[in-house]
Formats: structure tokens, sequence, C-alpha cells
């Protein structure tokens, strides 16, 4: 249908693209960006690529895996960060509408399809989809371009799960995927120090590779195994070749059962040892899991150094999961808490593989429904923390621990910023910082989750109960406050102490007046505790002035006092909050001063102005 | 048909530029290796000749506690045997051995392994034994398995031969006897005669660096040396065993009579692609990896491609026939006139027709060694003094090389590398 429209008129084929364009009811859609990545190969040497990254995500090389649904067509909307223009191809899919080349002034081809151009330029590209397995790569420049690092893997499935291609001779279990791709050192610093062109490394016609990666690494002895499944499983691998030369990956001398190559299925399967899978290739092959434990696959044209060093390059180890040991819930932990008040929450997983083969740890608090639950996730090789929606759909959050942010739902409120990780030998420790809202209360259960590399998982085990008391609020309280004896004009700590049965955290609004309006006027500081700001009030008692730090190089007057900001200090304690004010009366400000407090708490609950002491001011 | 003239003519002038002593060469149309199901193997370290006469540092296998070989000893195995090969590692560093294709690989306990990579490893001076069964027919091959980088370029590597059950030779190493080299019932990989083409290739650099205990540059590799089955041309025409060469005891010399099924079993051991090319006619490739090519498992070799260059890869091997009868040459290749009775396998619509020019005399022709003096089979006539001599029995010599021309090469001088003969010789000729 589409091949037919296409040969239509112009002007009858631009409003039926439109209509194409509308017709299509969906479409895999990534953003994807250009930048660059350093790369440090195991000899150490530092490589800089340019690569393809999710919007949102990092660089990487190969870039994202872009995988597309049955029935769904790709779109990928780029921004190109890098300094030249750069596109997208995916060999043996066609863009909706014909590619139109990009010429040079010269009029050779610069691009194969749209450009985006160089420092932040967009483009947009739609190809229409089969399933199949493909590589996509810039089509700009591509004799440089792709060797820098531009390229990638594209997964389209068929409608029946669990299958490759609409056939079940491509039924797999698992399925793995491994890009196999060529680094020339000299060409990336030639291009980074701005010397590519010039007699140091004239064009890519010297293009001589020193590094043979699988998934963007090359090979070093001790290289965590890739997981490819379980005793007996057929795994369907697919082979994707981005590199600059023809690779035949061999898996231990076992046969490989190519199913198809470049995106169609072959007539009839062929068994291979080492199938030869030239540049810009892709094949399909199915192996049958044996019990062995680790199989190494390698490349049997023998790219199996890093730079002079062996062993090395084109080589990954696989894992039949048999062999392995998974990893371990390890324990969690948590004193009594109180609603509305946080709390740390300590939570222990392991692997035998060491803490760096852990992937994706879960807690999940209270069971039930997701309604009635609070999940947090940890990713390791992220470093990000993330809590659930309400409605259980989603990962909301996705911060670093000990960052700024709070991560909250109708349920709990995650700190991120007292949230710590320690990762040591095989464990990795998550004390999270997780204050329950209120009504998220009661005996609830502690649920334990973990995923490692090789993506065994081991599913929510009950490891602990956390006891959660409703909150009662109580009161705060105006405790004291002193001042020795002083002088108009001289600076002195005048030290107020609140405090509250709920936690200083309940405390809200601290305040404190001198003087009185009967006796030459008054002083009246604040401190408000969730911005931990100080201010005083102004001469006609209509506003706050200031709102710096305590700290902070401010000083806050009005006509009868100053307060220095910078030798002020707060310092809670328990239950109690003593805020140290430095307090210089004005010249002329003297005499027996009252001074009284005043406190208010998170739920607005308030003690008024109670006297509390005398502070006698000399002229 | 003149053009064929020419082109043999021209080649058989190349021939004799080459001074290669073909009537010297006992050729021995067979398979040569070992048999057997339990081998002692010997990792050793060794020299080898270029076919410029360079003296080239190799690692290799030795059967046994002999001569080291580039390639190791050939394994002539039955289908369904249970195989053990003891490994003794003379060299200074890890050695292992790794069979691509065969089932049940293990190592015998108790021997002095060490976990490897890709296998288990044999350190120096140890010993470690290996088994596997040969479950299916087909052309393997078996090599090092640690750092095969190196080690493969080394020489660490050899074939094996499968037979099905019935077509094991009765004398190996002897004859070249009509087999079948998978079960197939439809005949797809009968043949007549069966030879081995091991394809390998060598970086000078990478063994004298070796040689010298420098460390090598594997990813550097830039092949200089082109092998089939270990040598170069023209020792490829040698004799096999020649005691020349002892640590490259297999030739690479072809005979056939016309109309047979010659079976080329091409094995890919080395890191290149080496398109194998033979001169006369296309070829049937109806196995790759020791699996028939095949739909399915009752329909033989259905899916077999007609090529007249196999594109050998690294790790691969290719299972091809190879027949020529000088069909559609246009003329009667044995010189019949139309009465004469037929040849066996001889091209019908040919016969007795005449050669389509007429024969130069032997004062305007330039004969290279090769010519015998006559353009018919078996043929032969009389030569200027000191010319020819070298194809007292009139064969028909076609070329089979490496198709990169480049790689007809002896490190950098023309002709060499992987090139050889396959010798068609009249049918009263007798081919061991």
């Amino acid at each position: 249908m589409r091949n037919i429209k296409i040969k239509c008129l112009p002007a009858v084929l631009a409003a039926l693209m439109l209509l194409l364009a509308a017709g299509v009811s969906q479409a895999a859609t990534y953003n994807l960006k250009t930048g660059t990545v350093t790369v440090t190969m195991p000899d150490g040497k530092a490589v800089q690529m340019w690569g393809y990254g999710l919007s949102t995500g990092p660089i990487t090389v190969p870039g994202p895996t872009l995988n597309v649904p049955a029935g769904e067509n790709l779109t990928i909307n780029l921004t190109n960060n890098l300094p030249v223009p750069v596109s997208i191809v995916v060999p043996g899919l066609s863009l909706g509408s014909p590619p139109v080349p990009v010429m040079d002034i010269d009029g050779r081809v610069e691009s194969f399809t749209t450009l985006a151009a160089a420092a932040g330029g967009t483009a947009s590209y739609t190809f229409t989809c089969r399933p199949g397995t493909f590589l996509y790569e810039s089509g700009a420049d591509p004799a440089l371009q792709v060797p820098m690092g531009l390229y990638g893997a594209v997964r389209v499935y068929p409608a029946t799960a669990g299958q490759a291609y609409d056939n079940a001779v491509s039924a797999f279990d698992r399925e793995h995927l491994l890009v196999f791709s060529d680094v020339d050192p000299t060409l990336n610093d030639a291009v980074q120090a701005g010397t590519f062109g010039t007699p140091v490394y004239p064009s890519t016609v010297y293009y001589n590779p020193r590094y043979f990666l699988v998934n963007g690494k090359a090979f070093q002895a001790g290289d965590t195994p890739d997981y490819i499944g379980t005793d007996g499983q057929d795994v369907l691998l697919r082979l994707v070749n981005a590199g600059s030369l023809s690779y035949s990956p061999t898996l231990n001398g076992q046969y490989m059962k190519s199913i198809a190559a470049d995106g169609f299925l072959l007539p009839f399967p062929e068994e291979n040892i080492a199938p030869l899978l030239p540049a810009g290739s892709t094949r399909d092959v199915m192996v049958v899991n044996g019990s062995n434990g680790t199989g190494t696959l390698y490349d049997r044209r023998l790219y199996l150094g890093n730079g002079t060093a062996r062993p090395g390059g084109m080589m990954k180890q696989l894992q039949v999961a048999g062999a392995m040991s998974g990893p371990v819930n390890v324990s969690v932990s948590a004193a009594n808490g109180v609603s509305g008040v946080a709390q740390q929450v300590e939570a222990n997983w392991g692997s035998p593989q060491g803490a760096a083969y852990l992937k994706n740890m879960q807690l999940q608090v209270g069971t039930g429904g997701a309604g009635s639950i609070v999940k947090l996730r940890y990713i390791r090789a992220t470093n990000l923390l993330y809590m659930m929606n309400d409605t259980g759909s989603t990962w909301i959050g996705g911060f670093a621990p000990g960052s700024a942010n709070t991560i909250v739902n109708s349920r709990a409120t995650l700190n991120c910023a007292n949230t710590t990780v320690n990762i040591s030998g095989n464990n990795i420790r998550v004390s999270f910082n997780l204050t329950p809202a209120a009504g998220f209360t009661g005996n609830k259960g502690l649920l334990m989750y973990v995923i490692d590399n090789a993506n065994v998982a081991v599913g929510f085990q009950t490891k602990g109960t956390w006891t959660i008391a409703a909150f009662i609020n109580v009161a705060p309280t105006n405790v004291s406050v002193t001042a020795a004896n002083g002088t108009a004009g001289v600076a002195q700590q005048v030290s107020a102490v609140w405090s509250d049965a709920n936690g200083s955290a309940d405390l809200k609004n601290m305040q404190l007046q001198v003087g009185t309006t009967a006796t030459g006027g008054i002083i009246k500081l604040r401190y408000i505790r969730a911005t931990n700001l100080l201010y005083v009030l102004n001469d006609a008692g209509s506003a706050w002035l200031g709102g710096f730090a305590p700290g902070s190089a401010n000083v806050i007057s009005n006509l009868r006092g100053s307060l220095n900001c910078a030798t002020t200090t707060v310092t809670p304690a328990g239950n109690d909050l003593t805020v140290s004010f430095n307090l210089t009366p004005a010249v002329g400000y003297s005499g027996s001063k009252a001074m009284s407090m005043y406190v208010q708490d998170n739920a607005n609950v308030a003690v008024g102005f109670q006297s509390k002491g005398i502070w006698n001011i000399a002229p | 048909m003149l053009n064929r003239l020419k082109k043999k003519l021209g080649l058989v002038v190349a021939m004799a530029v080459l001074g290669v002593v073909m009537a010297a060469c006992p050729a021995s149309a067979v398979i040569q290796g070992v048999t057997g199901t339990a081998f002692n193997f010997t990792a050793k370290p060794g020299y080898i000749y270029g076919g410029d006469g360079v003296s080239i540092y190799i690692w290799g296998f030795a059967n046994g506690t002999g001569v080291v070989q580039y390639p190791g000893p050939t394994l002539l195995l039955h289908e369904g045997d249970n195989v053990s090969i003891t490994l003794t590692n003379s060299l200074t560093t890890n050695v292992s051995m790794v069979f691509p294709g065969m089932s049940n690989v293990a190592v015998t306990p108790g021997g002095s392994g060490v976990p490897g990579i890709i296998t288990t490893e044999c350190p120096p001076a140890g010993t470690v034994t290996y088994t596997f069964t040969a479950a299916n027919p087909g052309t393997y091959y078996y090599q090092s398995g640690t750092d095969p980088a190196l080690q493969v370029e080394m020489g660490l590597f050899g074939a094996i031969v499968v037979y099905p059950t019935g077509s094991f030779p009765a004398s190996p190493g002897v004859l070249s006897q009509p087999g079948h080299a998978y079960n197939d019932t439809q005949g797809d990989s009968a043949y007549d005669r069966e030879y081995l083409l091991i394809v390998s290739e060598m970086d000078a650099r990478i063994h004298r660096a070796a040689e010298r205990g420098i460390a090598p540059d594997t990813n550097g590799f830039f092949s200089v040396y082109w092998f089939y089955n270990g040598r170069n041309m023209p020792d490829t025409m040698g004799a096999a065993g020649d005691p020349m060469l002892p640590t490259q005891p297999y030739n690479a010399l072809f005979q056939m009579h016309p109309g047979e099924k010659v079976l080329y079993r091409i094995v890919g051991i080395g890191r290149e692609l080496h398109p194998v090319h033979p001169h006369g006619n296309h070829t049937n490739l109806i196995a790759q990896d020791g699996r028939l090519l095949s739909s399915g498992p009752a329909n033989g070799a259905d899916l077999r491609k007609r090529l007249f260059t196999i594109p050998t890869t690294p790790g691969g091997t290719y299972d091809t026939i190879f027949e020529w009868t000088g069909a559609n040459v246009g003329w009667d290749i044995y010189g019949h006139a139309p009465g004469d009775p037929m040849q066996p396998n001889e091209f019908a619509a040919d016969h007795g027709k005449p050669f389509p020019t007429p024969i130069p005399h032997q004062q305007d022709l330039m004969p290279g060694q090769l010519y015998s003096g006559s353009p018919f089979l078996g043929g032969s006539g009389a030569l200027p003094p000191g010319e020819g001599g070298f194809n007292p029995t009139g064969a028909y010599m076609h070329m089979v090389h490496d198709h990169v021309e480049k790689e007809l090469c002896n490190d950098g001088i023309f002709p060499g590398g992987a090139m050889t003969i396959m010798a068609i010789e009249h049918p009263s000729v007798p081919i061991p």
C-alpha cells in the first residue's frame, strides 16, 4: 500500500503523507541526542568518542537500543550536540518518505538523509518497521562518524511474543544483543585535538583499529560474564556489526543456528561455528544453553587484543544460570516510627559476585495493593533512587542519594539528601530516610527484592516489620531565654530555647520579643525552621525584614537594634532547638527589657508570647 | 576455444618459470593423517620453510613425541568415535585444545589442567587429556583455545575428518577411495576422491617476535605468507612427507580423472578470508562447518551452491565437490577421430570434434615445463631440446588458488602463496 502511494504525484503524495502520518496509530518514539563520552579502555587509554544517548540519559557507545513493538514505526527525534552535523539511518528500514541526500557545496553527498545541524540542531526521522535486528548509525560522513561511535541497535518485534520474526523458528526463551565495533584511538585523539584532516591523521583511509569491542567494552580478564538464561533454554543472540571490519563470532566452538541475516529470515536455518558477520550487517542466531556454566564468545578473526595487550578485544563470556549463585536479600531494619516523622530504614543486599553485580534493589513497606504500600528502588549502575507512584504505575524520582531532592507520594516522602548508600565487598546497604505520611500507620511488613546484572531476581521476601505509630501532636513550648547584662551599642548573644515533644523538626515558627511598646519599643526576632531563615520586625510593626540564614553575612536592623546573622547560631538537639541571636541594642535603647517567647509547630498549634526573662541593658 | 588454448599455454609457460618438478612428485592423492581413538600430542616449538626458503619459527602440535608439524596431525575419525587426546606441553606458555563442532568435549580429571578463559589449559611441562565424541561426519578442525590471537597464528591447529559409518578409507594415507562425506541417501556427498585444503596465513613479524621473546602485536596483524596445508607454492606441489620439509609433511597436489567427483575439504583455520578458486569448473558446495547444506534431515544437500570461488572464512569449514569432463570446450580433448570409442565420462557432444586451430609448430612455441608437447589429454609430442618434460602423462594442469591475488606471493614475491595444481589425468593414468 505504502509503496504504491509513494509513487503518486508530489502534490498528492504530500497529502497522502499527511494522511499516512495520521494513519500510523502508533510509533515508538525515541528522543535521542548526540554528544561526546570518554571511554577508558582496559589498558587505561582514555578515548573520547561520539555517541548517541536518550535525551534524558547519558551518551553511550553503542547508543541506546531502540525497541519497537509490533505494528509500530520508529520515530527518532534527534538533538545534535556535536560540533559537526549528523543524521541517522537504519540500513534495512526505509524512511517514511524517500530520503533526500544532503549535498555539500561541491555536490558531494554529505549525508544520506536530513541533517541535524551542528551544536544544537534537531531533526526527526520516522522509519517504516518490520520485525528484525538492525543497526542504526550516522548517515553523515559515516567513514568518520561511525568509527567515532555513532551507532546502536534496533530491535523490531513481531506480534507474537517470544519470537524475533513472524515464524516459530525464531522462538526464544531469552534474547541477548551483542554489538561488535572497533576503535582507532588515534582517530579519536585527532578529532578531539582538531588535527583530523591534517598530516597528523589525514583521512579515514588510515583507519587502523586497535580496540575491538562487544557492547562497547573490550574484554578484560575478570570481566563479569553476561547472563544468557538457564540450562536448556533457547537463546536468541542478535549479532550486530557496527564496526569497520568483518568479524566471525564463535561461541566456544558450539554450533549457532543462523536464522536471519540483515533483518530477514533465511529460507532455511544454517548451522554455523563461526558465521561471518560483515561490517554493517546483522545476524540472528539461536543457541541452546548447555549446563557448562560459562561459555566464551570470541571473534574467530582473532581481534583479541587491547592495543598490544592480551587477552582482550572482541571476547565476552556468557553465563548460564545453573552454575551461578543469585543475589540475596540480606536484611532490613527500622526502629519504631511515627507517621510524619522522618526515620532511617536500613536495607542490606548482597551478591556472591560482588556488590557491583547487584543491579536493582527494591524495598516495599506494607503489603496489599498498590494503593496501600510504599515501594522504594535503588539502581546501582546509575546511583539513583526512586519511589513508586500512588497507583503503582510508574517509578517517580530518579535522584542520587545525598542530592537535595525529595520524592513524594500520598503515603510517604523519601528524602534523598539524608539517604545514604554504602557499597562494600559483596553488599550494598541503603539507609532510606523515609517519612510516613499521616494515616500510613500500623505494623508494616518490610519486603525486599533484588535483581543482579545477570537478571537473576529474588522476588519480594518479608525480611522485617516496621511499626509506625499515628502522629499525636503535642503543643510546643517556650522553654527559656537568657542574656547577660548588656550595653547599648554593644553586640551580645541572646539565647532562646524552644521545644516540641514531637521532635525539634516539628517546630515551625519561633519568635523572641525584647521590650514592650510601653517601655521604649520592641525588637522582635523570628526564626523559621523549615527555611532556616532569620527575620526582624520593622519599626512600623507591619513587615518582617531580612530573611537570611544563620551564618550568612547579613545584618538586619530596625531603629532599636541589629541582628547579626553571621554570628547567630541554630542548634537542634532532640526535642529542643536553641537559637543564639547575636543582637546589638541601638544606642539609646537601654533599661530593663522584658523578653517574651512565641512558638508554633507544624500543626499550627501556637503558644503565644510568654515572658521568660529580663535583659538589663546599660546606656 | 583459441582463448582457452592460449590460456592453457600461458599457464604452462608460467608453470615452466616456476620450475616445478612435477614428474618427480610421487603425488599422494590421499588425505594424510593419524587414525585411532586415543592420541598423544605434544605442543612444541619448531621451524618451517616459507616458499621462498625463509625459515619461520612456529609453535605446533606433534604426534606423540615426533616432529612438530604445521598444521598439526590431521585426525581421521569414524563417526561416533569417543576420542581422547592427551596433550603434553613442551612450550613455555600455557596451551590448550578446542574442538569446534565436536560433542561432549570434556577434560579428564587428574591432569595438570588449569582454568583458562576459553577452556582448560595445560601449563608448561604439564599434561591434560581432552575427550570428545565425533558424533557427526564432516570436516572439522582443532586449535589452541589459549590466547588464540597468538597461538593459532603460531601454528597450533589441525584438521579433523569424521567419516560416516561405512565410508572410512580402508587404507588411510595410502589411497584415495570413493566414499561419501555425509549420511545423505541422495548421493549428494558421494565422491571418488577427496583432498584436504587447510588455509592459513602468517605475519612473519609475529613469529620473529615470539622467537625472540618480544611481545607480539597481534592486533597489528599483517600477513605476508599464505598456506595450503602448511606449505606455500611451489612447495604445495611437492611430495607429501618430503624430507626437505620435515615439519610440513602435508602437500596439496591434487589429481583426478575426467568425470570424477573430487571432494575438497576446505578448512579456514587462519584469521583472514581466503576465497578458494579452483580453475576449470564450478564446484558444488554441499556442506559448511560439518553440516550438509540441507532444508531438512531427509533432503540431502538440496541447498548446495554452485560456486567457482568458495568464500572460506576464519573458523569455518567448506566441503565442495569438483567435477571436470571437458564439457563444452568445443573439441575432443582426447583427439579422437569420429569413429573412435568413447573414453569414460567423455563429453559426447564433442566426440570427434577436431582441435579448432592449427597446432603451432614446436619451434613457434615457448613451452613451459608442464607442456607435454600435445594439447590433448594424456597426449605427448616432440618438444624443443631441453624444454618441458615435467608432464610425462599429458595431464591438464588446473590451478587451484586463493582468489585474493596478492596472496599468491611469498613475502611480496610472485609467484607463491596459497596456490597449487589440480592435475587432470588421462583415464589410463593410474592415480595412487
